[in-house]
C-alpha cells in the first residue's frame, strides 16, 4: 500500500482559484472518491491556505490520475480548471514524501504564517472526518497519529512556537509597524472565514475604528459585521464606481464633517467661499477650484458606473451629479447650522439610498 | 563650574544605556526611565549654561565644541517635546549618545572665552536659532533613516513581529513633518542673523567663505526639499530620504567645512 497526496496551497495556486475548492460537505466526497476501486483509504486537508487529497493505494499511477479528476470535478463542484491545467497549480507527493509533507503541514512548517497554530486543529479535523466517514483505515491512522505526535514534538522540542503567532497576530503587528494608532483608521478585511474573524477580533482589541468585510456571498459578511460593528459589502463593491461614490458619500459624513476634532464648524469651505468671496478673491477662486474638482469626481463615477451597466441607461449623469452635489452641501449646511447627527445621517442616507434606485436592477450580483 | 555638565553628560550616557537595555529587552518601565533620565539631564545641563553664562568670563556660543552642546541639549528638549504626543524610543539611544559627547566633550574643552565680536546679541541670536534649526532638522534626519529602515524591513517581508518597538511609519513621517515646520524657519533665520553679524563686523552680508558659501547651498537645498514636501510632491518615503540628504548636507555645511579646511 502507497500514500499518494495531491495538493495546492497559497504558494502553488493564487487565492481566487484556492476558493473555488473551499466549502462543501467533506464525508460525502470522501466516500465518493473511495467508491473509486483505486482508492483504499482517503482524508481531505481543506484550510483557507490549501486543499490537499491524501489516499492510499496499490496502483499509486492509476490513484494520480483519479485524484486529478476528482479534483477537478469533485472538490470544484464542476467549476473548477482542468485537470491538465491543474497539473500547474498543484503538487504530488508519493510514499515518503508524502508523509513527510503530512508530518511539515500538521507541524505547521509548510504554513504561510509558520508556526502558527490553527493547522493542527484542521488537521485533527480531516482526520476526525474521514474516520466519520468510515474511509480511514490503519495506514492513514497511523500517518495521522504519527503527524500529530510529530507535531507535539516539534513545538516542544524547536523554538518555533515559542510566541502565540497566527495570521490575524501577523496582520495586527503589520498594521502597528505602519500606523501610531488603529483609532482613526478603517480596514477592509475580504472574505469572511475564520482567519477573518481572528483578524477582526485581534484589530478590535486594538481599537481599529472603522471595519469593512467584503465576502463572495454577502450575507455571510453581514453575520460578521452585525457582530463587530462593521459594514457589510459583496467583492463587486470594492471595485465598483457606484461603490466608491457611495462610500465618498458616508466618508464625508463620518471622515469630514463629524470630525469635530479638525473641523469644528464642520464644512469650513462654504463659509470660506462666502466670506472670501469680496475680500480674497484669489483664495475664493482655489477654493471654487476645490469645488470644480469634487464635482468633476462625481461626475467621472457616475459616468463610469453607467459605462459599467451598474446605473440604469436613462439616467442622466451631468443631473445627478448637480443633485448629489447640492445635497451634500445642503446636508453639510444643516449640520453646521443644529449640529444634529441624526439629521446628517437622514440627509447622507437619503442620497445614498437615491443612488441605490439608480442602479440597474438587471445586473448580476 | 563645569561639574553640571559632567553630571548632564552622565545623565544623559545613562539615559542611552537604559534606552538601548528597555528596547533589547523590550522593557517598557526601562524606557520609561530612560526618558525621565534624559529629561534630568536636559534640567542640569539647562542649570549648566544658566551658570556658565552667569560668570564674567562667558565661554563664547560661537565656539564649535559649545554650539554643538547647545544643538544637543535643544535636540532633547525637541524629542522630549515630541514624546509627550507620539511614541518615540527608538529616538532616545542616539539622540541621548550625542547629547552625552557633545556635552562631555564641550565640558571637556572648556569653550574659549567670548572675543568682543562674537559676544554681541546678533552672534547669539545667530548661534542660538541655527542650532535650534539644526536640532531639528537633525531629528527630522534621524526620523528619515529610521523611517527608511523601517520601510525596507516592511517591504522584505522578513520581520513582521518587532523585536525591538521602533516607532510607527506614521509616526515616523508626523517627526518629519513637525521638525520641518520648526527646523526651517528656525535655520533661515539663523542664516539670516548670521548675515547680519556679519554685516556687523565686516560691512559685508556675505564674504564668500567656505561656511558661508556651504551654508547657503545647504539652505537651498532644503528650501527645495520643503518646498517640494508641502506643495504635495513628496510621498513620506521620498520626504524620509530628503530630510536625511537634507540633514547630510547641513551637517557638512557646519562641522565638515571646519575640518575639510
Amino acid at each position: 500500500v502507497k500514500v499518494v497526496l495531491l495538493g495546492m496551497n497559497h504558494r502553488t495556486a493564487p487565492v481566487d482559484v484556492r476558493e473555488l475548492f473551499a466549502g462543501g460537505e467533506t464525508q460525502p466526497l470522501l466516500r465518493k472518491l473511495i467508491d473509486r476501486p483505486e482508492i483504499a483509504e482517503a482524508a481531505l486537508i481543506s484550510t483557507c491556505n490549501r486543499v490537499e487529497l491524501v489516499v492510499t493505494t496499490d496502483k499509486p499511477d492509476a490513484a494520480r490520475h483519479v485524484l486529478y479528476e476528482f479534483f477537478s470535478r469533485e472538490l470544484a463542484g464542476g467549476s473548477g480548471p482542468s485537470a491538465a491545467a491543474l497539473e500547474d497549480m498543484t503538487y504530488l507527493y508519493k510514499e515518503r514524501d508524502a508523509v513527510e509533507h503530512v508530518f511539515r503541514v500538521a507541524s505547521s512548517i509548510d504554513s504561510m504564517v509558520v508556526g502558527e497554530p490553527q493547522i493542527l486543529g484542521q488537521v485533527k479535523d480531516a482526520y476526525r472526518e474521514a474516520a466519520e466517514a468510515g474511509v480511514c483505515g490503519a495506514v492513514l491512522s497511523r500517518l495521522f497519529q504519527r503527524a500529530f505526535a510529530t507535531a507535539k514534538r516539534v513545538k516542544n522540542e524547536t523554538g518555533i512556537a515559542q510566541r502565540p503567532v497566527s495570521v490575524a497576530r501577523v496582520a495586527v503587528d503589520l498594521a502597528k509597524q505602519i500606523f501610531e494608532t488603529l483609532d482613526d483608521k478603517s480596514a477592509l478585511l475580504i472574505g469572511a472565514g475564520e482567519m477573518v474573524e481572528a483578524s477582526l477580533v485581534a484589530l478590535h482589541d486594538h481599537g481599529l475604528g472603522a471595519r469593512r468585510i467584503a465576502n463572495r456571498t454577502p450575507a455571510h459578511a453581514e453575520s460578521l459585521a452585525r457582530r463587530f460593528a462593521g459594514t457589510a459589502h459583496g467583492l463587486d463593491e470594492i471595485d465598483s464606481p457606484t461603490g466608491k461614490l457611495q462610500r465618498f458619500l458616508e466618508n464625508y459624513r463620518d471622515r469630514y464633517l463629524k470630525d469635530r476634532e479638525n473641523f469644528p464648524g464642520g464644512c469650513i469651505f462654504v463659509t470660506f467661499s462666502v466670506e472670501l468671496d469680496d475680500q480674497r478673491p484669489h483664495l475664493c477662486k482655489e477654493v471654487n477650484k476645490g469645488f470644480v474638482g469634487v464635482k468633476g469626481m462625481l461626475n467621472r463615477l457616475l459616468d463610469e458606473g453607467k459605462a459599467a451597466g451598474e446605473l440604469r441607461d436613462e439616467v442622466d449623469t451631468s443631473a445627478i451629479t448637480e443633485m448629489l452635489f447640492a445635497g451634500m452641501l445642503g446636508a453639510s449646511v444643516i449640520y453646521g447650522v443644529g449640529k444634529s447627527p441624526e439629521s446628517l445621517d437622514h440627509s447622507t442616507n437619503a442620497l445614498i439610498d437615491y443612488l441605490e434606485q439608480l442602479k440597474n436592477k438587471d445586473k448580476p450580483g | 563650574v563645569y561639574s553640571l555638565q559632567y553630571i548632564a553628560a552622565g545623565l544623559y550616557l545613562a539615559a542611552g544605556l537604559a534606552a538601548v537595555l528597555g528596547l533589547a529587552l523590550p522593557a517598557p518601565a526601562v524606557l520609561r526611565g530612560a526618558r525621565i533620565g534624559l529629561a534630568l539631564g536636559a534640567v542640569a545641563q539647562t542649570a549648566a549654561f544658566a551658570t556658565l553664562h552667569r560668570l564674567e568670563s562667558a565661554p563664547s556660543l560661537t565656539d564649535l565644541g559649545h554650539a554643538i552642546a547647545i544643538m544637543a541639549w535643544l535636540g532633547v528638549l525637541f524629542l522630549l517635546f515630541l514624546s509627550l504626543r507620539l511614541r518615540l524610543p527608538g529616538f532616545v539611544p542616539p539622540i541621548a549618545f550625542i547629547a552625552f559627547l557633545a556635552t562631555f566633550g564641550a565640558a571637556l574643552g572648556h569653550a574659549e572665552i567670548a572675543a568682543d565680536d562674537a559676544s554681541g546679541s546678533l552672534a547669539h541670536a545667530h548661534v542660538l536659532l541655527a542650532s535650534a534649526g539644526l536640532a531639528a532638522l537633525g531629528v527630522a534626519g534621524l526620523a528619515g533613516l529610521f523611517f527608511l529602515l523601517e520601510h525596507r524591513t516592511l517591504k522584505r517581508r522578513r520581520r513582521v513581529a518587532r523585536r525591538i518597538p521602533l516607532p510607527s511609519l506614521e509616526a515616523l513621517d508626523r517627526v518629519n513633518r513637525v521638525a520641518l515646520v520648526l527646523g526651517f524657519p528656525l535655520l533661515s533665520l539663523g542664516v539670516l542673523t548670521g548675515g547680519l553679524w556679519l554685516d556687523a563686523r565686516t560691512g559685508e552680508i556675505f564674504t564668500g567663505s567656505l561656511h558661508e558659501t556651504w551654508m547657503l547651498i545647504a539652505w537651498l537645498i532644503y528650501a527645495g526639499l520643503v518646498a517640494m514636501r508641502f506643495a504635495g510632491h513628496q510621498g513620506a518615503r521620498q520626504a524620509a530620504a530628503s530630510a536625511l540628504v537634507g540633514f547630510a548636507f547641513l551637517l557638512f555645511a557646519v562641522v565638515g567645512v571646519g575640518l575639510v579646511s
